[in-house]
């Protein structure tokens, strides 16, 4: 990988890696140290980027949800990483609707949320989010299924709210 | 609530682009990419300089023309005597700026920084020799992460460039002061013994 290559993956991804960081971590200078690793292990091993098996988005991606998951288990070591921990859920009353999105979000656990913010925020297919996460497309299915069903409950009030301001008019 | 309502509400939740800092920590991480042609050649030189001293010594106790099942296994004492303590080796293509001394920190930090460490490799002359122990380095870190010097304090001659070469192929997460990359000062230890 030449200098201009590196440049170039640089400024194509590094809001792509820093925006997913950004929302598996719910921590801004998190992110920012998950991107800077990301884009050092590009640099460090090029050789383990293969344009004919995936893109580099989703090679970074892959090695950033590693990041990630690694600086979780740090941060939160007595949690296990899928399902059986409900998260806080916050009271829109307390802010705004994206806070209230963000806060739903990081409840969910570190796997279904990776799972969502690939699909929903980052425009991944089932078969680039099974490749990133290292599981079959039948498991991400069904971490999807079940973080979509937790966002349900979690941002009903949302919806709620929408409708009595539609029927108060 | 349906899949196309449940994304229109999470799509509210929109993530600021990466911050200008990141472009600076990542963009001047990458020395070996951006080296001039004289800095290759400098780089060059030095690593032919360091298998060159790497050589002697292993030839200085193991001349080629002796056959393996021959030789006589060395004086630990004898080599102990013409021990000389390698100088402070700077790694080839990493040049050290001039200025800031490095801030020294425990080799328990150190660890906790590193990111990658290629494996290290008991030299066959050192084995052969029935030499092991512990070989204490002491390393400058650049501002990108990659060592830049490392000096011996202590250990065999036989394994002291086993330890510097994986030194050499480590990488540490950059270290930020006041939002600027500095370098740090710290030692390391590696252990040989035959498995």
């Amino acid at each position: 990988m030449t200098d201009r290559d590196f440049r170039q993956a640089f400024d194509d991804h590094k809001d792509a890696v820093f925006g997913f960081a950004l929302r598996m971590t719910g921590s801004a200078p998190a992110a920012e140290d998950i991107a800077q690793d990301c884009f050092l292990e590009l640099l460090r091993h090029p050789d383990w980027f293969d344009s004919r098996r995936v893109s580099l988005r989703a090679f970074l991606l892959g090695v950033a949800r590693n990041l990630a998951l690694r600086w979780w288990r740090r941060e939160h070591r007595l949690d296990p990483l899928d399902d059986s921990v409900e998260g806080h859920t916050p009271d829109i009353a307390a802010g705004d609707e994206a806070e209230f999105v963000a806060a739903a979000v990081q409840a969910l656990p570190p796997l279904q949320r990776e799972a969502i913010v690939l699909f929903e925020y980052e425009g991944c297919t089932l078969e680039e989010i099974a490749r990133i996460a290292g599981a079959d497309v039948g498991t991400v299915k069904s971490r999807l299924h079940r973080a979509r069903e937790r966002l349900r409950r979690a941002l009903a009030p949302m919806r709620t709210e929408a409708r009595g301001t539609d029927d108060g008019r | 609530m349906t899949d196309d309502e449940l994304s229109a509400i999470l799509k509210i939740w929109q993530v600021v682009p990466a911050p200008p800092s990141l472009e600076a920590r990542v963009l001047g991480s990458r020395p070996r990419l951006a080296l001039s042609p004289w800095r290759w050649t400098a780089g060059a030189v030095a690593a032919a300089a360091m298998i060159g001293l790497g050589a002697w010594i292993l030839y200085d106790r193991h001349p080629a023309e002796v056959p393996a099942h021959q030789r006589s296994q060395p004086n630990a004492a004898e080599m102990k005597k013409d021990a000389i303590p390698p100088p402070v080796v700077s790694m080839p293509g990493r040049e050290r700026e001039l200025g800031v001394p490095p801030i020294r920190i425990d080799a328990k930090a150190a660890a906790s920084r590193l990111l990658n460490s290629p494996p290290l490799i008991y030299p066959k002359a050192a084995k052969e020799a029935g030499i092991q122990g512990t070989v204490r380095l002491q390393i400058v870190i650049g501002k990108d992460g990659h060592v830049m010097e490392a000096m011996v304090i202590s250990g065999d001659p036989l394994l002291a460039p086993a330890a510097v070469q994986v030194v050499n192929g480590q990488l540490y997460r950059p270290t930020l002061l006041n939002g600027q990359p500095i370098e740090l000062v710290t030692e390391v230890e590696f252990n040989f013994k035959p498995l």
